[in-house]
């Protein structure tokens, strides 16, 4: 069974096409890595898988559920958008009690498991401290247990390590895998590439509401005319660079590049 | 708004003195009263008490903060804000000053006016400026450095907020007995009076005038050196958190010493407010979160409850004969709207950036009927008890008192279950500043008007069936046959389809008022709660509905 599938899933906002026709099979218990400059419709994408936006055209689903279902979609997601979806006036032991608590998640267990993710995190001194008094970093970790603390089949997570230290970074990166091991879907969206290449199954590129790529970080990797480090930064470039972009890049480097 | 508020008076007064242009140079010597100078003094607390709140509340962090506090002292920052301050405060007052100067000098013939009433404005702007700051910055250094003032300083804030309105209406009104704006004339800073009037016919007391000039020079040096010992105190403060005792407190010392009760920080944040557990817990979160951002944010209900305040002030000012008539109705009303009001009259904003979270994470059922269980669990009972006590001391009989007891009760219903629909229809998400007040996010004016007219116009109407049927009759009566035909026989004087149809609107009048009274009475009654029911359950659904179907785009 796939954890996502979508066919010819289109948004269009009046006359601008953010999203063009997207179809995607992901497997269960994958990491699927999307990556896409500022603008391709990363965010779009996510927010129609999550029920959050109705799309123009085109049918997805989430664990057999469609996307257009939000009260069955909503046990089988978790989200973690750009911006942490946090109450900067709240604790973050009360923020977390609210996500359970709106999920009708038992007590008991629950707060144990608020307790391990906190503890994983390196935030159970600061459970208690209002989110406004948080550095992005706090933040972001908050705002990640939030979205994994249901244990749903499919997580979203846009930019999960954008504003963590290094050591930060690599937990997270490191609970992504294990969640993903344990069958979790994961679908990760950021800009930090290294990060995609060390957890990530598959990965697509999206560019400008298409499609443009998608397989294994290291098939990408090999893909790209133009590598010049082998990594999947220089297939990105590539697959993201219009004809004119090319032609500056190809004058900076003195390397030919082709567009994608 | 402010300008117009501002220069409209202005404009009457010297309308006014332009049509006794003639009469007013022949004023003669006229004895300064106690009730000028309390007139003052009383407008000098009340600026206090306006900057107080400014200071505590919104002007508790400078602009640029690091780059101010390691450029100069906290002394030159301090002051700098003191004189901001006053220029701003005599800005207001400079049109007043302004007038007041030319009918001195110019019709009354009194030179020093010139001099001395510019004068004793700048001393009133500056010494309520350096007296408002002095309590401002204490309250702030307070809130600051005492997690039980931190974690409680909406409530406490209200409480001091609506002694010190009470206190102030009291000297307003001295209709109501009590005290008279003549028992403030001991005030040194009111003798500021005497020192205006010093050359003019008013004629005032040289000692007093005196006293003000040294009592103003002794709050601007005492003032200026508090306010300089509180900026270093408050600015050079690490502010305490208000929760983390809180949650150790709970940690260490459980209620009931069930694990439950010791690790809810979220029910432990609304405390001593406790949303029943009998309801689902969904509900109860979005309930205990919902007063958790009225309890954290209180600027939202300022706005609320500001014009709530001033236009009950003038009533309470203007009917203070009829208090014990109006309160009982009143309450039954303007409580009930207050119920629904104050908790979900903009649900989607004020979830603010958590709103794809929460649209994830919950059914619109569960969220609406989270938003609706403050106003039911709290404003409920509170509409019932005090429109009950209100009715105790009204004189209207027993059945109308239950009456209007059962129509508080009924109207907290229906405000509760129509606010979040309108909230949800007029949503504001953007922050807006008011005053030096950023980032408040209050309901839209428009969600507020339709509300309070949804609920005050039917509710009214009930009020005037339940009370006094026989106006109610012929209100209703004037309004649906009087007024249309009157309009209409404007247009069509000459006779024609004009006049025809308002010889119709008067029959329909005529037969409004040949009703029975108490056929009107139980008939009408019976429609605006039917309605009431209806209007409700509708919007109830929709809300449900609009936040099951809302989507980001």
């Amino acid at each position: 069974m796939s954890a996502i599938d979508t066919t010819d899933l289109t948004k269009r906002y009046e006359t601008t096409l953010a999203v063009d026709e997207l179809s995607l099979t992901i497997p269960e218990g994958t990491v699927y890595g999307f990556l896409g400059p500022n603008g391709a419709g990363k965010t779009t994408t996510m927010r129609m898988l999550t029920g959050l936006t109705r799309p123009t055209s085109g049918t997805g689903s989430i664990a057999d559920v469609s996307i257009m279902d939000r009260d069955d979609l909503r046990p089988q997601i978790g989200y973690l958008p750009e911006e942490p979806p946090l109450y900067e006036q709240a604790t973050a032991n009360e923020q977390l009690e609210y996500a359970a608590g709106l999920r009708d998640l038992p007590e008991e267990s629950t707060r144990q498991r608020i307790d391990e993710l906190l503890d994983a995190l390196n935030l159970t001194a600061d459970a208690s401290t209002r989110i406004a008094d948080y550095s992005k970093g706090m933040k972001q970790k908050t705002a990640y247990i939030q979205a994994v603390l249901h244990e749903p089949d499919v997580v979203f997570l846009d930019e999960p390590t954008s504003g963590l230290d290094p050591r930060a970074a690599r937990t997270l990166r490191e609970m992504i895998r294990d969640l993903a091991d344990a069958g979790t879907t994961i679908f990760l969206s950021t800009h930090i590439l290294p990060v995609v290449e060390e957890v990530a199954d598959t990965v697509g590129i999206l560019y400008d509401g298409s499609l443009v790529a998608e397989d294994t970080p290291e098939e990408l990797t090999q893909r790209a005319e133009t590598s010049q480090t082998g990594t999947l930064e220089d297939a990105f470039l590539e697959l993201t660079t219009d004809g004119s972009d090319a032609i500056d890049s190809a004058d900076d480097t003195g390397v030919e590049v082709t567009n994608g | 708004m402010t300008a117009f508020g501002l220069a409209f008076p202005a404009l009457l007064i010297t309308g006014g003195i332009v049509l006794f242009a003639d009469a007013i140079p022949e004023i003669e010597t006229i004895p300064l009263s106690n009730g000028i100078r309390g007139t003052i003094g009383l407008f000098w607390l009340f600026g206090v008490f306006l900057i107080g709140m400014r200071t505590a509340s919104a002007r508790t962090h400078i602009e640029a903060e690091p780059l101010m506090l390691t450029s100069v002292s906290a002394r030159t920052v301090a002051g700098g804000l003191v004189v901001a301050e006053t220029l701003r405060v005599l800005t207001y007052l400079s049109l007043y000053t302004l007038l007041a100067t030319g009918i001195a000098v110019i019709l009354l013939g009194s030179l020093p006016s010139l001099v001395l009433i510019p004068a004793t404005a700048v001393l009133f702007a500056v010494t309520a400026v350096v007296a408002g700051s002095v309590c401002g910055y204490a309250v702030a250094w307070l809130v600051a450095t005492s997690r039980f003032v931190a974690r409680h300083k909406t409530v406490l804030g209200g409480t001091a907020a609506v002694l010190l309105m009470g206190v102030y209406f009291l000297f307003l009104y001295p209709q109501l007995g009590i005290v008279s704006q003549s028992s403030l004339g001991w005030l040194p800073i009111a003798w500021l009076t005497d020192f205006a009037a010093i050359g003019s016919p008013l004629q005032g007391s040289s000692i007093r005038a005196g006293g003000a000039v040294l009592t103003s020079l002794f709050v601007l040096i005492a003032g200026g050196l508090i306010i300089e010992r509180e900026t270093i105190a408050f600015w050079y403060t690490d502010p305490v958190s208000p929760d983390s005792g809180e949650a150790t407190d709970n940690l260490d010392s459980p209620s009931d010493g069930t694990e439950s009760s010791r690790r809810d920080a979220l029910a432990a944040s609304v405390t001593p407010l406790v949303i029943p557990r009998l309801v689902a817990r969904p509900t109860r979160r979005v309930a205990e979160w919902t007063l958790l951002r009225t309890r954290r944010e209180p600027n939202r209900l300022t706005f609320v409850l500001t014009p709530l305040l001033a236009i009950g002030g003038s009533l309470l000012g203007s009917y203070a004969d009829s208090l014990t008539l109006l309160a009982a109705p009143a309450a039954a009303i303007v409580l009930a709207w207050l119920a629904g009001a104050l908790f979900a009259l903009n649900p989607l904003g004020d979830e603010g950036v958590v709103l794809p979270a929460t649209l994830t994470a919950v059914s619109g059922k569960q969220y609406v009927r989270g938003l609706m269980t403050p106003g039911l669990v709290f404003g409920f009972p509170i509409v019932v008890v005090i429109t009950a006590i209100a009715g105790v001391f009204s004189p209207y009989t027993l059945s109308q008192r239950i009456g209007l007891v059962v129509l508080g009760g009924f109207l907290t219903c229906v405000a509760v279950g129509t606010t979040p629909a309108i909230g949800m229809a007029l949503p504001r998400f953007s922050a807006i500043s008011i005053g030096q007040s950023d980032d408040v996010l209050p309901p839209r004016i428009s969600a507020t008007l339709i509300h309070f007219g949804l609920i005050g116009i039917p509710g009214s109407a009930l009020v005037m069936l339940l009370l006094v049927p026989e106006i109610a009759r012929g209100a209703l009566a004037v309004l649906v046959g009087t007024v249309p035909a009157f309009i209409l026989s404007v247009f069509g004087s000459s006779g024609g389809a004009f006049a025809s149809v308002a010889s119709g609107f008067r029959e329909i009048g005529d037969m409004v008022r040949a009703f029975g009274l108490i056929e009107f009475r139980i008939g009408g009654i019976i429609v605006l709660v039917l309605g009431g029911i209806v209007a409700a359950t509708v919007l109830y659904r929709h809300a449900i509905r609009r936040f099951d179907r809302y989507s980001l785009d």
